[in-house]
């Protein structure tokens, strides 16, 4: 019963008047036990005494004989209405006189019963001795009402109002004295409370006592001390290994440019179509290494928030070229047949084109990675109003139905043996599910269980009015005719060679320069029609660099490309402020480059 | 407890009739020493209610006297009554008297209805002392008798006199005064 009871402070008083009452309930119990019992005794004693004054004076009649005397003796027990009849008995011990109250039919004993008294429900009826000078004369016989409900009436209302007073008295000492017990209990209810709904690990509960409930404010701010110790630990080493995940894919991703233009230019320039495949090959594992690397660095970016969408109007058809292009090679590798459906190519999305092909590509290549050599894999684009609907489905594994919502999570992986044999991070499908809910969409896994195979739905609101713009260039259109002057700058000497070399490639003049002040130098010294910086350079930074530069005669007309590391909005915003004209995030695409610089 | 009940009351009703038959039994042997007995009863705790002067009081070396004159039977059963008590008996003794005999020490004096006409005499050799005189004959107060019985509704009752007990220095308890049939004041 008292477990139902959701209030601590109505326990306590519940228990105090539950225990008080059945104290005093015995007490009373008792009480009126003994009182009905020595009330009996001490009245039945009283009688017996006045049993011994009628006897005494009525001795010298039941001597004498003298009924008349004998019956007025007895006739004095009127004064006691209780007494209800009343005999002498001779010496005999035969009836000598007798008194009867009037309205009282009572019969007498014939003879004189033993001397005592007996109580019989509510009638006692006493026999006492009468002596004169020592000798035995006669008896006296009583025969009176003992009222028991009388006297319970009487008494039991003494006791109700005692009880109820001591249970008041009881209740206002528990009111005063309960909070002694509750206050701090309910003070630490109160904290846990707040740190449950404000999430404020810094509370504390003020200890006032040194019971067992002080021990336990104790122990629990202790206990808040220490959740609150780990929770900062937990978010410190958290930041550090979001700050390392980022260092980390930044330096893996340096030396991958030069390496990345160094093929280009071996694929361009070589004449030995033995060493194409090589080439070939060294570019596709740098573009996956790349994409590995970017992957890293957007989990990064996503659990710093710092991920940001560059939205851009585009096709569908663009989408979809992008990802054949992108997963064609390993297809063809798994020897499996992706069968195509769109519903519209021409429609126009407005969405982060990279984000979305990676989003797709990431499925696709999931697809491949858990689907059996020559396999097939539908993929289906839809439109519904504003949403985009991609559908891509496989004959593969399958997932279990309670693995379902787990494979969102970074780091998971289905099988971590069988993902052994198939590598990845396990990243894949956690960064589409963020870049999804970036661009405002939804993604979702269906599978009948394992060996079922498994479809990824994804939904976005991102169909736009605007028609599409035209196409992109072929890697081979970015040989153009028209030949810059291009100057390079980077501390990183490879990255510097690599992308003239790229440059040159495509048919342009390029010289390089390691730092701000050597390219300062060189543009002083010879006419450029572009300068391709890089941000972070010893002695003098990229963006001072584009300031002197804008700062001259000669500068103002320069062609000014940043090249730096961060490809962030502010990043941006700051090249743009100190003076370029275009920004370029490492790695460089040759596309990009072509692009930026047909611009001009 | 049914049965022991019933067995008590068959026994009651025995022990009634055995009492009736005895009474009524009494009452056809004789009205006249059923009378006497009780007489003799009523002498002998008479002396419990009466205080004699202190020179004169029975004590364990005197015992208590009663003088018997003109009632051989009363003696008699006054004697009988005494020595039925052991404790008593030692205390207390019966003289059998004749009228005009010297007066040996005596506390109780009875006078029978035989020394009727020698009552006055007899009770004046005895004025002064103190010695408890109770008769048996109409209007013997007046002759200065101080416990005298007669009957009332065929019960035996007494009259006290209590002048004449007064001026033999004896000192009657209230007690006895309250069941006398009549109690005369005035002395003799």
């Amino acid at each position: 019963m008292l477990r139902a009871i959701p209030s601590l402070r109505m326990k306590i008083m519940l228990i105090v008047l539950v225990t008080t009452l059945a104290a005093l309930l015995f007490v009373g119990v008792v009480l009126v036990a003994y009182d009905v019992r020595s009330h009996q005794a001490s009245w039945a004693s009283d009688l017996s005494l006045q049993a011994e004054v009628v006897g005494r004076t009525s001795a010298p009649a039941i001597v004498f004989r003298d009924t008349l005397t004998a019956h007025q003796s007895l006739a004095l027990l009127s004064i006691r209405p209780e007494i209800r009849a009343a005999a002498v008995y001779g010496q005999d011990g035969r009836l000598f006189s007798t008194w009867a109250r009037a309205g009282t039919h009572a019969g007498f004993p014939e003879v004189a019963g033993n001397e005592g008294y007996r109580i019989d429900h509510d009638r006692l009826v006493l026999f006492k001795t009468v002596r004169d000078a020592d000798e035995r004369v006669g008896a006296v016989y009583l025969l009176a009402h003992y009222d028991r409900a009388g006297r319970l009436t009487h008494y039991l209302p003494v006791v109700a109002l005692v009880l109820l007073a001591s249970l008041l008295v009881a209740l206002g000492m528990s009111t005063l004295l309960e909070s002694a017990v509750t206050r701090p209990v309910l003070a630490i209810a109160d904290v846990a409370q707040q740190v449950k709904t404000q999430g404020d690990l810094s509370l504390r509960v003020r200890k006032d006592t040194r019971d067992e409930t002080g021990q336990l404010v104790d122990a629990f701010n202790s206990m808040l001390v220490e959740v609150s110790e780990a929770h900062q630990s937990l978010l410190d080493s958290n930041r550090r290994k979001d700050e390392f995940l980022a260092t980390l894919a930044h330096e893996l991703r340096n030396p991958l440019g030069p390496i990345r233009n160094a093929a280009q230019y071996l694929r361009l320039k070589s004449a030995d179509p033995a060493s194409r495949p090589s080439l070939e090959l060294i570019d596709r594992q740098v573009q996956h290494m790349v994409r590995l690397i970017e992957d890293l660095l957007d989990i990064s970016r996503i659990n710093r928030d710092a991920l940001e969408l560059r939205r851009s109007d585009f096709t569908v058809a663009e989408l979809v070229n992008d990802v054949r292009d992108a997963t064609q090679f390993a297809v063809e590798e798994a020897a499996q047949t992706v069968r195509w459906q769109v519903e519209r190519r021409d429609l126009c999305i407005h969405a982060d084109r990279a984000r979305l092909v990676q989003v797709v590509c990431n499925l696709v290549n999931n697809a491949i990675k858990y689907t059996p050599r020559g396999g097939e894999i539908d993929l289906a684009v839809n439109s519904h109003r504003r949403d985009l609907q991609i559908k891509v489905k496989d004959s593969g594994i399958g997932i279990p139905r309670d693995k379902l919502r787990d494979i969102f999570e970074p780091f998971s992986q289905l099988d971590r043996s069988l993902e052994k044999t198939r590598g990845g991070l396990g990243i894949g499908l956690a960064l589409s599910e963020r870049l999804v809910t970036l661009h405002g969409g939804t993604i979702n896994a269906v599978s009948e269980g394992l060996g079922k195979g498994s479809t990824f739905e994804v939904t976005l609101p991102i169909v736009a009015e605007m028609p599409a713009i035209p196409g992109q260039h072929d890697l081979t259109t970015l040989i153009t005719g028209e030949s810059r002057h291009i100057l390079v700058a980077d501390d990183n000497l490879d990255g510097a060679e690599s992308l003239a070399l790229l440059l040159g490639a495509m048919g342009h003049q390029v010289e390089t320069a390691h730092d701000g002040v050597e390219a300062l130098e060189s543009l002083k010294a010879r006419h450029y029609d572009t300068a391709i910086l890089d941000i972070g350079m010893p002695r003098l930074n990229g963006y001072d660099l584009a300031r002197q530069i804008r700062a001259q005669d000669w500068g103002r007309s320069i062609y000014l490309v940043a090249l730096t590391g961060w490809g962030q909005a502010e990043d941006k915003q700051r090249a743009m402020d100190a003076g370029f004209d275009r920004h370029l995030t490492k790695p460089v695409q040759p596309e990009q480059l072509a692009a930026v610089l047909a611009e001009t | 407890m049914a049965a022991l009940s019933a067995a008590r009351r068959r026994w009651s009703l025995r022990l009634a009739a055995a009492l009736l038959a005895l009474v009524v039994a009494g009452v056809v042997w004789s009205d006249e020493a059923l009378e006497r007995s009780v007489k003799a009863a009523f002498l002998y705790k008479f002396s419990g209610y009466v205080e004699w002067p202190a020179e004169a009081a029975p004590s364990t070396d005197s015992p208590l006297v009663f003088g018997v004159l003109g009632d051989e039977d009363l003696a008699e059963e006054l004697t009988r009554l005494i020595q039925a008590r052991p404790s008593v008996a030692r205390s207390m003794s019966v003289v059998r008297l004749k009228a005009f005999d010297p007066l040996p020490t005596v506390h109780v004096l009875f006078i029978g209805h035989a020394e009727a006409d020698r009552l006055a005499a007899i009770i004046r050799s005895v004025r002064g002392r103190p010695v408890l005189v109770v008769t048996d004959t109409e209007n013997a107060l007046a002759l200065g008798s101080m416990i005298n019985f007669d009957l009332v509704e065929g019960h035996v009752r007494f009259q006290v006199g209590l002048g004449a007990a007064r001026k033999s220095g004896l000192t009657l308890s209230s007690r006895l005064l309250a069941v006398a049939h009549q109690v005369v004041t005035r002395s003799p």
